[in-house]
């Protein structure tokens, strides 16, 4: 999908984007080119009043002048200063102190409702994370185009529209010093877009390297490791090999732009120069007077100025951005998993017929031709060699992920064609990478029922339950000390994330390899606490231990992606098979020697 | 690679700047003092020069060929200052990134040797993750802030010095009235500056709810429960409070910023006014007034945000260097950079001798007291709830933690007294939380014995790795993870075997397994046990487990709780004891009668 994905020009993505920016925030974006207009009028403004103030002064000096006429003509220019700076100051908070983080947040949000229709499959593929990545990083640059759009139209726009007025009214030929300035950095922006979009894909996977390097090195989940394997000579090699490439392809590009700029500004220059030739042949001829010859000049070079302004800032860093914003529109593109609604009936149970499934990226399928049945209040065990696929099963059984082939009815509804918030309904689980939220310890519990509200108790009953030992800790006490909270352990975590799973209401609930940071104790009480809260409802426990699967009503036994047996505990133990080799394998170290 | 020092005030990104990219740097300043130069004072002067040129024509007083030189003058200025902007651009992203290649890797060299116990605490981890997040931006800014500042005084200073050539009264006036108000800029910038770090440590809130959102590691718990509503309603409401808070902060700077603008328009008019007095008398010719005012004036635009601006980055690049001062005098480990020795000690036997240790931050002794002794060739089996100190044990004696009560013992040497590499080739460990190393799998494995190459595929081999391998688009040759191209991810369990065919790869005599088995599925764990004590032959393994199954291979197992040791023997004696250990292992046998 990256490699195929066409970019839409610059144009295209402008219109596409206006639209989005003032629905972000509309009464701001007017406001917002209602300040740029008369800021612009504002500099017109002071062009003409430093005229009048030179061409009084060039009279005074000729003594044609007294001192309260010059008095009265610098009052004239420092009120249109004043008022512009005003002006400024306000047109400028607006944009960077209000529009701004207002309209991001809104683009933010956005993004956060696309994501939760994504289909989840895609959280495991390379491309669409590194899509993901620069998409983020369009969340700012959405509005901050916007606001150079604005700016050009309503600010610069205006600007040059009353400038242009003014020297018209001069001498018409002066016009073409607004042409004379244009032209080069409507040239300059097509190009550099190319150069800003490419860079940025060709470097964003070698700068993904470079940074994982560093982490190897540096982050706490690698640090003791890379120090006692001594193994920092070897990391350091890689990360300042892949900072070398990426930062002579970052020059590389830089210099282009760079000697682009410098072109750019011999052509700008060359249109100064010939603005110029004509205001002086004017004055020479008399037609217009010196302290026109120096407001006007003095006000080329803010033409000019404004004008590399645009070009090397505003545009630069439009462009600069443009490949962010094209993958955050293209993320918007996605297909959501959508559906029609629906109520799940557990009466029924939970069904797989023939399903398949492969990661993207991946040759191997991990889960093949599945067919199997739960019915109501029953408990599955599934049990397999790593790497066998139970834990993409459990995923498809849960509707987490769609199967590529064969269907999966859950409660009587198809996970195809059901959209996700009905089906998950009365669906929990305890995963196997269970999260160590930095909220709350009510929030830990209650973010798997958002909706329910079930209160205060409900998540506290869910903690005994799960035999969270709670000590001095309240609910409300924050479960992080980056956020100034409390530091739990692994065993208490595993614990919050097993209350996670009963607090949410379900008739189907999932459990992915609970035990693997409890004691052995613990781990009974656990197993056989989940034992009696899955009475009733749909279950299917991940596992290794085999032992646990005796609580199961049926096992599964899972290999390569393929069902190889299935039965009663007691059924797999008496056939000789994949099942009964694993029993014996751990049941060995259990049995009591005999002397 | 640039050298780190100790003591960095602000002013020393200048220094650091300078050392990355000398030429650059130098370069850069004196093309930035040339375009200032041109842009105010020598463009006045030109068009003074030509003004007047023009005028006395104008009047007949001189022949018309003079105008050709100010002409001249004035285009040459015109195209300096045009063409002048893209070189410091280009000087510019040339600095920043020889900075990125001299000054990151010390960085990385200098976090990469810190103690380890800076690792674990949150405050020092704070520091550290500050430091290194964007070194470079963080000292670029601070750069181009004093590069833009001299850019202002020098612009200052070239239209004061044609102001004190005509008329120098004017000159001493202006400074009376501005130099108060510079002083008062700086010390409002760096209020504003103080304001805006505070709105910061509201984001990180925001920040993190967003990760929840949008990452990777928690899709399925966020599919299933489907928080994202819940969890995007409150990341509104955080976002909202703090934008409103950053709101109160860019309202104060804009307020400072126009101010100051405000009242350089109030000096541009005093400049003004007393110019007005020498052209009337004659004193000061209008193309000169006219030279002067254009300037002065077309200052006041860009000084108000460019002034406000550096003083913001240089406040804030001032910070930074504090942090790295504090970064770079951390304690760092000696020779904790060094690779293992290639060839490891003879060991003979390693002793606890009434340790007592408790991590830094912490109140509670995780060890007190623990005293035992293993000798070279046997194996050894940890047993004990979770909390009790199994990991801390591995840890002190990997020589992450020095900073213990009492001694252990190497062959009757105390472990402080070994270089870290003797250290490193001495023990093998697989960490419970071991790393998932994200890059080919042979380099995975190769990572165990770095003087050795070759027996990557044999120790895949003994791990039961043969399958994942066949399984692998290129074999051994596979990159591991999402981070290269064509990376394929592995399993739990699958990676466990990679850290177990790492350590098997490794020559160390002394074999650490903190939990090894935990995410293995029965079959391999089996086997597992069966290989290792065949694999571990005359090596001095060490078991941390609470999968009591695996104890029973050992020679002697140590029961421990609250810190120290609470029982220790062989299976049988302990199970004939009747303690904890017998207790715990009736519970998990239940499973399987």
């Amino acid at each position: 999908m990256n490699t195929e994905k066409k970019n839409d020009t610059f144009f295209q993505v402008i219109t596409r984007i206006i639209p989005m920016q003032f629905q972000a925030a509309p009464f701001n974006c007017i406001l917002e080119n209602i300040l740029a207009v008369m800021h612009g009028l504002s500099f017109s403004l002071t062009v003409v009043a430093t005229q009048h103030l030179f061409d009084t002064i060039s009279k005074a000096s000729a003594s044609q002048a007294d001192f309260s006429d010059c008095m009265f003509s610098l009052f004239l220019l420092t009120g249109a200063t004043f008022g512009q700076q005003l002006l400024n100051g306000i047109h400028n908070f607006h944009g960077t102190g209000i529009l701004f983080p207002k309209s991001s947040g809104k683009m933010t949000v956005l993004l956060h409702k696309k994501l939760k229709n994504i289909d989840p499959a895609q959280f495991e593929n390379t491309d669409f994370l590194d899509d993901l990545n620069k998409a983020r990083e369009g969340i700012q640059a959405i509005p901050l185009c916007c606001m150079i759009l604005f700016l050009c139209v309503s600010f610069y726009g205006v600007y040059f529209l009353s400038i242009g007025t003014y020297l018209f009214t001069l001498k018409p030929m002066l016009l073409i010093t607004l042409l004379l300035a244009f032209i080069p950095a409507i040239m300059a922006q097509t190009i550099n877009i190319r150069v800003f979009t490419r860079l940025e894909e060709q470097s964003a996977p070698l700068r993904r390297e470079h940074e994982y390097y560093q982490k190897a090195i540096c982050d706490r989940e690698y640090f003791k490791e890379t120090r006692i394997l001594g193994a920092f000579s070897f990391f350091n090699q890689l990360f300042t090999d892949t900072l070398e490439l990426l930062t002579s392809k970052i020059w590389r590009a830089e210099r282009k732009i760079a000697l682009l700029q410098l072109v750019l500004n011999i052509t700008t220059f060359a249109g100064m120069g010939t603005s110029a030739y004509l205001l002086f042949t004017a004055t020479m001829n008399g037609e217009i007077t010196v302290g026109m010859f120096a407001a006007v000049f003095a006000a080329l070079g803010q033409i000019f100025d404004i004008m590399n302004e645009i070009v090397s800032k505003h545009i630069g860093s439009m462009n600069r951005d443009i490949g962010k914003i094209n993958n955050f529109l293209h993320l918007l593109e996605m297909p959501d998993r959508t559906g029609s609604s629906g109520i799940p009936d557990f009466t029924i149970g939970v069904a797989a017929y023939g399903i398949s499934y492969t990661y993207p990226g991946r040759e191997n399928p991990a889960v093949k031709d599945v067919t199997l049945n739960l019915a109501e209040g029953e408990t599955i065990a599934i049990v397999g060699e790593n790497g066998a696929g139970k834990s993409t099963l459990v995923r498809l059984l849960t509707g987490i992920y769609r199967p590529l082939e064969g269907r999966v009815i859950i409660g009587g509804l198809d996970t195809a064609k059901i959209a996700p918030s009905s089906l998950y309904k009365g669906i929990s689980g305890v995963f196997q990478k269970y999260q160590r939220y930095k909220m709350t310890l009510e929030e830990n519990v209650a973010i798997s029922d958002s909706l329910a509200k079930a209160g205060l108790d409900q998540a506290e009953s869910a903690l005994r339950e799960a035999g969270f030992e709670k000590g001095s800790i309240r609910m409300e006490d924050m479960l992080s000390p980056e956020f100034g909270g409390i530091d739990l352990s692994g065993g208490q975590w595993q614990r919050i994330a097993i209350a996670r799973g009963l607090y949410r209401v379900n008739d189907f609930i999932v459990l992915d390899e609970p035990t693997s940071a409890i004691d052995p104790i613990e781990e009974i009480r656990i197993y056989k606490q989940f034992q009696r809260l899955a009475e009733g409802k749909c279950a299917l426990v991940v596992t290794h231990r085999l032992g646990s699967a005796k609580l199961a009503d049926r096992v599964v036994v899972l290999e390569a992606g393929e069902i190889v047996d299935m039965g009663t505990h007691d059924e797999l133990l008496s056939r000789p098979g994949k099942y009964a080799d694993m029993w014996a394998a751990q049941a060995q170290w259990y049995e009591r020697e005999e002397k | 690679m640039i050298e780190i020092n100790k003591n960095y005030r602000s002013f020393d990104a200048l220094k650091l700047a300078l050392a990355a990219s000398p030429v650059c740097m130098v370069t850069d300043i004196l093309l930035s003092v040339t375009q200032s130069i041109m842009q105010t004072g020598a463009l006045a002067l030109v068009t003074a020069d030509f003004v007047d040129t023009a005028s006395a024509i104008l009047k007949g007083v001189r022949p018309r060929n003079d105008i050709y030189l100010p002409l001249v003058l004035l285009l040459v200025t015109l195209g300096v200052t045009t063409i002048i902007g893209a070189l410091i651009q280009l000087v510019s992203s040339r600095i920043r990134l020889n900075l990125k290649r001299r000054l990151i890797p010390s960085v990385v060299k200098i976090y990469a040797a810190l103690d380890y116990r800076h690792i674990e605490n949150n405050t020092s981890w704070e520091l550290i993750s500050r430091v290194s997040r964007d070194p470079v931006n963080s000292i670029m800014e601070g750069v181009e802030a004093y590069i833009q500042s001299l850019k202002i005084i020098i612009s200052l200073a070239s239209v004061l010095i044609l102001i004190v050539t005509r008329v120098w009264w004017a000159a001493i006036i202006i400074l009376f009235f501005s130099a108060p108000m510079f002083w008062l800029s700086v010390r409002a910038g760096r209020k504003v500056y103080q304001a805006g770090r505070e709105a910061e440590k509201f984001n990180r809130r925001t920040e993190y709810l967003g990760e929840v959102l949008t990452g990777r590691d928690n899709v399925d718990e966020r599919t299933l429960f489907g928080y994202s509503d819940e969890i995007n309603g409150k990341w509104q409401n955080q976002y909202e409070a703090g934008r409103k808070l950053q709101l109160k902060v860019t309202a104060r700077m804009f307020l400072f910023i126009k101010g100051s603008s405000l009242l350089l328009v109030l000096i541009s008019l005093l400049v003004a006014l007393t110019l007005i007095g020498p052209v009337l008398t004659g004193q000061m010719t209008a193309g000169w007034f006219m030279g002067i005012v254009s300037a002065v004036f077309g200052m006041i635009q860009k000084l108000g945000f460019q002034m406000s601006r550096s003083l913001e980055n240089i406040s804030r690049v001032g910070e930074y260097m504090k942090d790295l001062t504090a970064f770079a005098s951390m304690s760092q480990t000696k020779d904790s950079l060094t690779e293992p020795d290639a060839e490891p000690m003879v060991f003979k036997s390693l002793e606890f001798r009434n340790v007592c240790f408790r991590y830094p931050g912490s109140e509670r002794l995780v060890l007190d007291g623990m005293s035992f002794k293993m000798e070279a060739g046997r194996h050894y089996a940890f047993v004990g709830k979770n909390g009790a100190g199994k990991t801390t044990i591995t840890k002190l004696l990997t020589g992450l933690f020095p900073q213990y009560q009492g001694e252990i013992l190497i062959n009757g040497k105390e472990l402080r007294e070994y270089s870290a590499s003797a250290v490193k080739a001495l023990f093998s460990v697989v960490y419970q939380d071991f790393a998932r190393y994200y890059i080919r799998l042979k380099d995975n494995i190769a990572l165990g014995d770095l003087h050795r190459k070759g027996n990557e595929m044999e120790a895949a081999h003994l791990a039961g790795l043969d399958e994942t391998v066949n399984s692998l688009n290129h074999g051994l040759d596979t990159p591991l993870g999402k981070i290269m191209a064509g990376g394929q991810d592995l399993s739990g369990g699958q990676w466990q075997r990679v850290a177990i065919a790492r350590s098997l790869n490794s020559r160390a005599p002394v074999k650490i397994l903190d939990e090894p088995t935990s995410a293995l599925d029965p079959i391999s764990e089996s086997l597992l046990y069966r290989d290792f004590e065949r694999l571990m032959l005359g090596k001095t393994t060490v078991f941390v487990s609470h999968r009591l199954g695996s104890t029973k291979l050992a020679d002697e197992i140590l029961v421990i709780g609250s810190g120290r040791i609470i029982e220790r023997g062989t299976h049988d004696e302990l199970m004939a004891a009747n303690g904890p250990y017998a207790e715990m292992f009736e519970a998990q046998r239940g499973w399987y009668l």
